[in-house]
């Protein structure tokens, strides 16, 4: 079975290439989380919440860019409120325990 | 094989460890920890599997991951009302 690399038209080698781009944005991101789990730092939750936003922007880019806007549309509007709500819902019911 | 799948198989392969990353996180201790946790690997999760009815047209996949996209941060709203005592 030869696998044959082709390479195809030109928008399909830019979008490989932003695939390949978003692929190590969300290596770095996943870095990021992994030492990042000192619990006794402060404030150590809204710091993983600003790196998950990350990932959750570059979700919103895939799913425009593989062909389903609409999946892409509906989390970013939904994102920023569930990011909004566990934030809150930390700060308000957590915060003395960091 | 072409260009644009092999890096679709990459991106897919990436968000895989993000899933793991995200669990991680999800086993912190505080509870809002958790619930980041948790829509961490629900968005990765959705976004595979809507990779995965692209490149298979594999249809059902693109229906869970439109209800999990949905109802992913529906439930985190939820689950942090509570954790923040009823008020956002």
């Amino acid at each position: 079975m030869a696998m044959e690399l082709t390479m195809g038209d030109p928008i399909s080698i830019i979008l490989g290439i932003v695939f390949i781009i978003l692929g190590i944005i969300v290596l770095i991101t996943a870095k990021g989380l992994l030492c990042n789990t000192d619990d006794a730092l402060q404030y150590s939750i809204f710091g993983r919440l600003e790196i998950l936003g990350i990932v959750d922007m570059v979700s919103v880019l895939i799913l425009i860019l593989i062909g389903e806007p609409a999946l892409g549309v509906v989390y970013f509007i939904l994102a920023p409120f569930a990011t909004h709500a566990i934030a809150s819902g930390h700060y308000r019911g957590e915060q003395g325990e960091h | 094989m072409d260009f644009l799948t092999i890096s679709e198989l990459f991106l897919m392969l990436c968000l895989v460890i993000y899933m793991f990353a995200g669990l991680k996180i999800a086993a912190r201790k505080t509870t809002g920890s958790a619930l980041a946790g948790v829509g961490a690997f629900t968005i990765a999760l959705a976004v595979v599997l809507a990779m995965v009815s692209v490149l298979t047209d594999v249809s059902f996949c693109r229906d869970i991951a439109f209800a999990l996209i949905v109802l992913s941060p529906v439930g985190t709203i939820a689950a942090a009302t509570v954790l923040g005592g009823g008020e956002i």
